[in-house]
């Protein structure tokens, strides 16, 4: 056996010398200068497995455009697509459960009307009884914000760990300009891209297959009135090599 | 803890030595093609971790029930509780392994592994035997302070791999990339393919039904598995 190197830049275990990559969290390494470094292999989009116009296509899961539910959230036929308006804090996913995929890109394309919300994307979405587990990449648009999470959910109670904090990119577009983000998974390679620009790699196995789609959600209540945004398009690949 | 190769190397690219899965088609650090169709039957490797209870103090949280024995620890489950810890460093393939000895017919004793914390909860897979039954289950689990959520994997079913009520039993939790196999007392019960949780903690579990029951566990371990 080799002796034991450096730690891993990822999970912090001993590297094996000369190996180019980590024994318990499997990421790639090398060296640069005096620094060893995570590699991340590259994701390429794939072959088309779902597309939905949401100027003629409902949301995943829901059967009309015109939905509303009991936290006071409708979604209606607008502006190039479909409007989801929201009255006061509250998230939701909506996911096609048949479409159950390991490695995948999930991209959407979204306008923001108001400040205090987040919308994104959503991969490896699975079910545990009541509850469910999901990635997912959230843009603050009155921010210029990304971020990505772990999330969780049961019945009684919500959580999430953060990959990727908050963070401020020029690529990502203000309210009222439509922005394209893309969440890309891959093995345990995940990536985030907003408006063509990669702004997020990260490496992470916690979940590894699920299904994938939208999130939308209001988490401050600084703007009086309800908020709107619409959303234009969800595109699902396969992975290719 | 000692520096090993924990994952089967059916498991990785011919190539560049990269990790691949299941069903995979290519390996995504070197795009070479690539094709692990066939189950891979996975063995247990070199022990990397090992706590012997008749001198080891017992990992992870809730044990504050303990008590030392010359022959392990016993621990004292209240009705319809939950005692569990967890073990080691995250990680994605190994072996774990206990043994222990179920004094009473309302108790089960398990392992974990890939347990994910995210705030309070945590996520991963639970491998439970109920010697009164004679039962052993395979689940993936979501446990927060206020609920507990399981999904069977393997449902309770009967095996005679599972010594009764008063007789040492040792179970093994086998895991690379998606690939899960239960061996109990040397016997392997059940190979399957679950890609759900893929990283995580290793840990041991106790529970019990209506009434509180005793365990004796003797000892806990992690191997590579190849």
């Amino acid at each position: 056996m080799m002796s034991a190197g450096p730690a891993c830049p990822i999970c912090s275990a001993r590297l094996r010398h000369g190996v180019g990559f980590c024994d318990i969290c499997l990421v790639g390494v090398r060296v640069e200068g005096q620094r060893i470094v995570p590699v991340f292999p590259e994701i390429r989009p794939g072959e088309v497995l779902m597309s939905l116009d949401f100027s003629k296509d409902p949301l995943p899961s829901v059967s009309e455009k015109i939905w509303k539910n009991d936290s006071g959230v409708t979604t209606a036929p607008g502006n190039h697509g479909v409007t989801a308006t929201m009255a006061k804090n509250y998230s939701s996913t909506f996911y096609d459960s048949t479409l159950r995929v390991r490695d995948a890109c999930v991209r959407l394309w979204v306008t923001t009307h108001e400040p205090d919300i987040h919308v994104g994307v959503v991969a490896r979405v699975e079910s545990i009884g009541a509850g469910r587990t999901q990635y997912q990449l959230e843009v603050k648009p009155e921010q210029r914000a990304v971020r990505l999470s772990k999330f969780f959910a049961s019945a009684k109670t919500v959580g999430h760990a953060v990959l990727f904090p908050w963070t401020q990119y020029d690529a990502i577009g203000a309210i009222n300009y439509v922005n394209d983000i893309e969440l890309r998974v891959q093995g345990p390679t995940i990536q985030g891209w907003v408006n063509g620009v990669k702004v997020i790699a990260a490496h992470d196995l916690s979940f590894c297959i699920g299904s994938a789609g939208l999130r939308f959600a209001r988490d401050s209540e600084s703007y009086a009135g309800p908020v709107r945004l619409t959303y234009h398009r969800l595109e699902i690949r396969q992975v290719m090599a | 803890m000692k520096h090993l190769t924990l994952g089967p190397s059916a498991l990785a690219c011919k190539n560049c030595g990269g990790p691949i899965s299941f069903n995979g088609t290519f390996c995504s650090y070197c795009r070479a093609p690539q094709a692990v169709s066939a189950l891979p039957e996975l063995q247990r490797g070199e022990p990397y971790f090992s706590l012997d209870f008749t001198r080891d103090q017992l990992p992870g949280g809730e044990s504050t029930n303990a008590v030392r024995r010359a022959d392990g620890i016993l621990l004292d489950v209240p009705a319809r509780g939950m005692l569990l810890g967890d073990v080691g460093q995250p990680m994605r393939d190994s072996c774990v392994s206990m043994s222990g000895i179920c004094l009473s017919p309302h108790v089960t004793m398990g392992v974990m592994a890939r347990m994910n914390r995210i705030e309070s909860a945590r996520v991963g897979y639970t491998l439970q035997i109920r010697p009164g039954f004679r039962t052993y289950c395979l689940r993936r689990v979501l446990t927060t302070p206020q609920e507990t959520i399981l999904e069977p994997l393997r449902d309770w079913e009967v095996t005679r791999e599972v010594a009764p009520v008063g007789q040492p039993n040792h179970i093994e939790l086998r895991f690379a990339e998606s690939v899960l196999t239960v061996a109990i007392n040397g016997s392997v019960v059940t190979t399957l393919i679950d890609a759900r949780f893929g990283f995580g903690l290793a840990g041991w579990r106790l529970t019990t039904f209506d009434e509180r029951g005793q365990v004796l566990l003797r000892s806990f371990e992690i191997r590579a598995v190849y």
